[in-house]
């Protein structure tokens, strides 16, 4: 009697999952129909695109940081590198699709640059390795050598075509960063799958453990940080042409801050976490600017929720989520009179 | 040789000045490094601070020494409180959550500063330090400011009494030996939350001296600190991170080669810098003091 009653609960509960993601796709395939409708439609449609772009640039980032556990203050570096990589090599005639594939290989070759020697650092001095190289980088965007990224004055982007469609409305941007998102989330999914994304998680958990079952600790350590560069950098070729304008600033050190709390947020080392980073911080800081003179109280609420967030979950709202259904569990099962094993 | 000599003479007392200010601000994190083994990304927010509380206390009126030991001792208070009220909470958990934890604090420190102040740069050099006059030195004909001349006395005085603290005074040992060894130190009776606790007030209250003797030769402004605060971490790593002395060595290495960086090609100063710091940090990562706390993995 029990074990039906149980059993149609679970059916049930399928159900409710299946028609849960029936629903979420269908809303993600209407929404900008539903968005044409609104008053301010576009504008909505615009922010969820950039909450796109920023979700795949912290995925990347938790394949290295929440993945790998090597922290990366950097992030800003490799999403800069990208689009300018993909904006230069566009203007300089390249078909798009071939400046897209260069331009990942010029990130990755440069993440490699930097994690060959980073792979020997731990914990803080990475931070303030990466945080150099950001700061290299960007020094380099803002006086180029023969003036190729245009200095301070940034460059504008032309709308992207590819295979003959050009991507100039924001529904068109919005569709193709939708499949973009699900295509990386994919692709993460599938990499921790793989035994190079177990060895890698297998060496966040533990180095020395890692070590004695014959993992190549450094080697899994580069493979996770060439990985993770290259989709933020994809990310960073996506933000080029849905900012259509690239500057220094828009890829100073703040940036960087930006990804790691999406990260953190959201839940490192979880495949949604950054997801709902992005789609917190970025509706917050798109609230937040409503308010008159809101510089300063923008970055001022954005560091408080940070901190708020070091401070009493430092697992981050996926983190907060499962401890909370854990907790629940765990009660039910002690109100059912069990001692916490069976059931 | 009497121009060459003139021009390094001219860039090496700037140079210097500006390393005693990193070296103030190194000297806190490597002794935040040794004893609770994180970094500190809030310092150069807390520099700032400091030198708005001195510029502001010089506006009330009180005079230049006041003001610089008021907004010294208070930025202690600050630190103490950062520690006590935040850091000590996150370190319990993991220590690399203190990394992102210190940047939050940043943003929080730096933008509470520019909505108190706003975004200006106050032109300090008469209010602050009554000294925008050159030494003239006869013999080299070489120009310097009174403000550098002074800036390095004060942080050379502090770099001794910090050390002074250290060596010869009981609490001073106390933290020494807590950096060596928590438990040891704990159980000997020695409270770590303490020693934790002024350390980081050392920390904040050296930064917020650097950042008053800088106000005069940049202008306070809210974001004054923000390099030098980054750049006390760089000389710290450069001198083989946790030593005090090694911190000292490195600030005033960044300093005087920025400044000469600065000379020869300005506009790639920060990435020559940060270039250095690379290098050195990857392949010489124990420093020049060979002290070999930085973790290798």
């Amino acid at each position: 009697m029990e074990e039906r009653s149980k059993e149609r609960s679970s059916s049930r509960k399928n159900i409710y999952r299946i028609s849960g993601i029936v629903l979420a796709v269908l809303i993600a395939l209407l929404l900008p129909v539903i968005c044409g409708f609104l008053e301010s439609g576009a504008y909505y449609l615009n922010v969820i695109n950039y909450i796109f772009v920023y979700t795949i640039a912290s995925t990347g980032l938790n394949v290295m940081t929440g993945y790998s556990g090597q922290i990366n203050l950097g992030g800003a570096a490799y999403f800069s590198v990208g689009a300018y990589a993909v904006v230069i090599l566009c203007n300089a005639g390249v078909p798009t699709l071939l400046s897209v594939v260069l331009a990942m290989l010029v990130v990755a070759f440069f993440g490699f640059l930097t994690a060959v020697p980073a792979a020997k650092l731990k914990y803080h001095f990475l931070a303030l390795a990466t945080t150099a190289v950001g700061e290299v980088v960007n020094n380099l965007l803002t006086v180029s050598p023969g003036g190729i990224t245009n200095d301070t004055h940034g460059m504008f982007v032309k709308a992207l075509v590819l295979f003959g469609f050009k991507f100039k409305s924001d529904a068109s941007l919005y569709y193709l960063l939708l499949i973009m998102t699900a295509l990386c989330l994919l692709f993460t999914w599938a990499f921790l799958h793989s035994r190079t994304g177990r060895a890698c998680v297998a060496t966040r958990d533990s180095v020395d453990a890692a070590g004695s079952c014959g993992i190549d600790v450094r080697q899994y350590k580069i493979i996770a940080t060439v990985v993770s560069c290259v989709m933020i950098g994809f990310a960073g070729f996506l933000f080029a042409y849905l900012n259509r304008y690239i500057s220094p600033d828009t890829f100073a050190a703040g940036k960087s801050t930006m990804f790691m709390s999406m990260m953190m947020l959201g839940g490192s080392g979880t495949l949604f976490g950054p997801f709902l980073g992005a789609v917190l911080i970025t509706l917050i800081m798109e609230l937040l600017r409503g308010i008159q003179g809101s510089g300063p109280y923008m970055q001022l609420t954005y560091g408080f929720i940070l901190l708020i967030e070091m401070m009493f979950m430092p697992q981050g709202v996926s983190g907060a989520i499962s401890d909370y259904k854990y907790k629940k569990d765990r009660r039910r099962m002690e109100a059912a009179g069990g001692d916490g094993k069976d059931a | 040789m009497n121009d060459t000599l003139k021009l390094i003479l001219q860039l090496m007392i700037p140079g210097l000045c500006l390393g005693c200010v990193y070296g103030l601000n190194g000297i806190g994190a490597a002794l935040l490094y040794k004893g609770s083994h994180t970094i500190n990304n809030a310092q150069g927010a807390v520099v700032g601070f400091g030198a708005l509380l001195g510029y502001s206390l010089q506006n009330r009126g009180l005079g230049l020494i006041s003001s610089t030991i008021i907004a010294t001792i208070a930025c202690f208070f600050v630190g103490v409180l950062l520690q006590v009220g935040v850091i000590s909470q996150i370190e319990k958990k993991a220590p690399i959550y203190v990394v992102i934890a210190t940047l939050a604090l940043s943003i929080v420190i730096t933008n509470a500063n520019y909505l108190i102040v706003g975004s200006y740069t106050y032109d300090s050099a008469v209010i602050l330090i009554n000294v925008s006059k050159y030494l003239h030195i006869d013999s080299v004909n070489v120009d310097i400011l009174w403000s550098n001349i002074v800036a390095i006395a004060v942080s050379f005085i502090a770099m001794v009494s910090v050390h002074f603290f250290l060596n010869k005074t009981k609490f001073g040992s106390a933290m020494r030996a807590a950096a060596m060894d928590p438990f040891a130190a704990e159980s000997c009776g020695i409270s770590v939350v303490k020693t934790r606790a002024v350390t980081w007030g050392i920390m904040s209250a050296l930064g917020a001296l650097g950042g008053c003797l800088t106000g005069p030769l940049f202008g306070v402004s809210a974001g004054i600190g923000i390099a030098a605060g980054a750049k006390g971490n760089t000389g710290a790593v450069l001198g083989g991170y946790g030593n005090m002395y090694g911190a000292i060595i490195g600030g005033m290495i960044i300093g005087i080669v920025e400044t000469i960086f600065g000379y020869i090609y300005s506009p790639y100063q920060t990435a020559f810098t940060n270039a250095l710091f690379l290098i050195f940090i990857l392949l010489l990562p124990h420093g020049i003091m060979n002290e070999k706390a930085i973790e290798e993995g």
